[in-house]
């Protein structure tokens, strides 16, 4: 029982978090604070999550997934009372809590200082990505079910991830550990160079992923059937009710939250694929991607740590993941390798033994070369340590591959 | 016994192989590769098409809008993913007819040898060999410069598993983008991308005489096809190989073409022709326009082979047909030597 419940502990939290905002001050950062501290502390408690239990009622864990919707419209919706001021109090919610609890949220609301509302976005970061993000990911990849790709890719729009569903499943999952993939940091690059390539090359084949699909139908990019603005309608919405429940400033919040979570996404998908290396032709395998078997990361982020083999096999539903301990494992856990990624420095210290390792332990001798490329081009010198660097040359056929 | 309450396993037969059962809710290649046969993949999220093959016999699920992946001709034609494809019922696919194409292989610049004041042969070390017919050609891209892919025809033969090295015949061109890199000394060393086996133009089966026509550097192709051919019985082909050049300077692979004559089976004329040598040179072959050595002789029954400048390809297949040679025996590949497009 224990298994099944376990995911729902995620959209609960983040929902419990969001709730607490209403209390205005400490609580519209604190909580969150308290959660994201609560998790990467756990993570080193707990022992690493290798279980592969088998899950019967697939539909259990799918409730756990859909419930990350209505999570993110809760999160949503408070994020615009919190942005309100004066008198302003969508659909009397603030009215009702007051009546039920005795708190005037409103005026703690209207009390609260500029500085909790500014410290209230850090959280709230990897928050809102937890509740758009993770489940969103998880439903757009089934496509094979119109009910859960409309869900996922609903949940996304609502803080403007329109290019995300479309190009993470035609175009990263086709091209991850390859010069091509937007999303496969290149080693040396600091998080914050490779964010805004990311960014921008993201949008671009979303863009052109979906403009060739629609001239296959013979429609143009401004049709109907275009699921990017379809998406970019639902986006539009959210900011339109953002604008209309707390004026500009509602828009501003929106916006803010749209921005950090597309950067927190790209973070996410820089511990995930880091110096990652692979021959274009050969088949992706477990070991083109960073594992964590960490058991409250995990858990929180609907098995999404288990990336080793979700890239291997993309149609595997999240709980039927296999955990790949012998898989290459990201540095410190998934939120300590996460905040580690923003302080370059840091990174750098933490993650070239990794990558040393990998070199040695996973990659296959048919991607030495490209290795021996990608290290001296990274510019740090206790990478040319690496076998692929020291090695003579070898002409190897690779294992597995194209067989004809 | 209980026949029942087992779940009637559906089969997959790929191309003429055994059939092979099916798990429920499993794809027609997790179950190919589970059963141990190569199919070819990638992604597996329905991402890169790799796996794509023809449906020909019986239901699949689909898993994927296919649309992201595959043009409408390849819909029409009944093509599917195999990671995305759950069977119905059982069902027979083929996997797509030229498993030559869609090949990509990254590899070293090695070696830049130069053949002529212009024109030099390179190297390249593949990390995963690649197989392809002689005659065709590869589009090559450097990788991290944004040079624009260039096609060149693979120089020689390829052994049956693949060829681990290639080599390429290319011409210096003023202003030329990939192929001054990749005769630029800089360039030796960095890694190139291969798509590959590319064209139409390779040894078709027949008994008469072969009429190879090369201007340039289009010799490559059809030093690929001979040495291609001398493994085979098209060695007993009567050959005749004119190769148009400007000045005695221009002429290469002289050597390696008198050694392939000299293995060669059946009649073996190798007859160079020089467009501009000085009057009052040593030359004592033939000069004037390469299409000029076409004979009426050497058209009898033959099948014509070119590879050249568009100017020199519409030329002999002019004199061709008018000496009999019927068009569908004729077999071209254009080059734009003049222009940035070299193969």
């Amino acid at each position: 029982m224990l298994s099944y419940m376990r995911f729902f502990l995620g959209p609960l939290l983040f929902t419990a978090v969001t709730l607490l905002m209403y209390l205005g001050g400490v609580w519209l950062w604190l909580p969150g604070v308290a959660l994201i501290t609560g998790v990467s502390v756990l993570d080193q408690i707990f022992p690493f999550d290798v279980k592969e239990s088998r899950y019967r009622y697939a539909w259990i864990t799918n409730l756990a997934l859909y419930l990350s919707t209505p999570a993110a419209l809760v999160l949503f919706f408070t994020l615009f009372w919190v942005a309100g001021s004066g008198t302003q109090d969508i659909f009397g919610v603030g009215a009702f809590i007051t009546a039920h609890t005795g708190i005037d949220v409103v005026a703690a609301r209207n009390a609260t200082p500029w500085y909790h509302v500014t410290l209230m976005f850090v959280p709230l970061v990897i928050i809102a990505t937890g509740v758009g993000g993770l489940a969103g990911h998880e439903l757009t990849h089934r496509t094979w079910n119109p009910f859960e790709l409309w869900l996922g890719r609903i949940t996304m729009a609502l803080n403007w991830g329109v290019a995300f569903p479309i190009e993470h499943v035609y175009g990263h999952h086709a091209y991850v550990g390859t010069q091509k993939d937007p999303a496969t940091a290149a080693r040396g690059d600091s998080v914050y160079q490779h964010l805004p390539k990311a960014m921008h090359r993201t949008v671009i084949n979303a863009w052109e992923i979906e403009s060739t699909r629609l001239a296959r139908h013979g429609k143009s990019f401004w049709s109907p059937s275009n699921v990017i603005l379809r998406m970019a309608l639902v986006s539009a919405a959210t900011t339109g009710f953002a604008f209309w429940a707390a004026g500009w400033t509602g828009v501003a919040f929106h916006l803010i939250v749209c921005v950090s979570t597309k950067v927190a996404l790209e973070v996410l998908n820089y511990v995930e694929h880091y110096g990652m290396v692979r021959v274009p032709s050969q088949p992706v395998q477990p070991r083109h991607s960073w594992n964590c078997n960490h058991m409250v990361s995990g858990v929180i982020t609907y098995n999404l740590t288990r990336h080793s083999h979700h890239h291997a096999n993309a149609n595997t539903p999240f709980q039927d993941l296999r955990a790949h301990s012998e898989q290459p494992h990201m540095p410190g856990g998934f939120i300590t390798a996460y905040l580690t990624a923003l302080v370059p420095p840091l990174w750098r210290r933490a993650i070239t033994p990794k990558l040393l390792e990998w070199d040695k332990t996973q990659a296959d001798r048919s991607e030495f070369a490209l290795l021996r490329e990608a290290n001296i081009k990274s510019g740090w010198d206790e990478l040319k340590q690496s076998v692929a660097n020291t090695t003579q040359d070898q002409t190897v056929i690779p294992q597995g591959g194209l067989g004809y | 016994m209980f026949g029942w309450s087992k779940r009637q396993q559906h089969t997959v037969v790929i191309d003429d192989h055994p059939a092979f059962a099916v798990d429920k809710n499993e794809t027609v290649l997790n179950a190919a590769l589970r059963h141990g046969f190569a199919f070819p993949h990638s992604c597996k999220a329905g991402g890169c098409a790799a796996c794509k093959c023809q449906l020909i016999e019986g239901k699949v699920r689909e898993l994927t809008d296919k649309s992201y992946l595959l043009g409408q001709e390849d819909m029409d034609a009944g093509f599917i993913l195999g990671c995305q494809s759950i069977p119905q019922s059982n069902v027979v696919v083929l996997l797509p007819v030229n498993p030559l194409a869609n090949q990509l292989s990254v590899g070293t610049l090695r070696q830049q040898i130069p053949l002529t004041h212009d024109i030099s042969e390179i190297v390249i070390s593949l990390d995963d060999p690649l197989r392809y017919l002689p005659g065709q050609y590869a589009s090559v891209s450097a990788l991290d410069t944004g040079l624009p892919a260039r096609c060149y025809s693979f120089a020689h033969a390829a052994p049956e598993a693949g060829a681990q090295e290639v080599s390429f015949f290319v011409r210096r061109i003023p202003g030329g983008g990939m192929s001054n890199w990749l005769l630029a000394s800089d360039s030796l060393n960095k890694r190139v991308e291969l798509r590959a086996a590319l064209g139409e133009f390779h040894l078709r089966d027949a008994d008469g005489p072969l009429l190879c026509i090369a201007g340039g550097s289009g010799l490559a192709p059809l030093l690929a096809m001979l040495e291609g051919a001398a493994m085979t019985s098209a060695v007993n082909r009567p050959v005749s190989l004119l190769m148009g050049a400007r000045t005695q300077h221009d002429i290469y692979y002289q050597d390696a073409i008198m050694a392939l004559a000299s293995r060669w089976q059946a009649p073996f004329d190798f007859i160079p022709v020089l467009s501009e040598e000085p009057a009052d040179s040593d030359w004592s072959g033939r000069r004037g326009w390469v299409t000029e050595a076409i004979t009426p002789d050497r058209c009898v029954g033959a099948q014509g082979y070119l590879c050249g400048p568009p100017p020199m390809i519409d030329a002999a297949i002019n004199i061709m047909t008018s000496h009999g040679v019927a068009s569908d025996a004729i077999y071209f590949d254009k080059f734009s030597d003049q222009s940035l497009t070299v193969r």
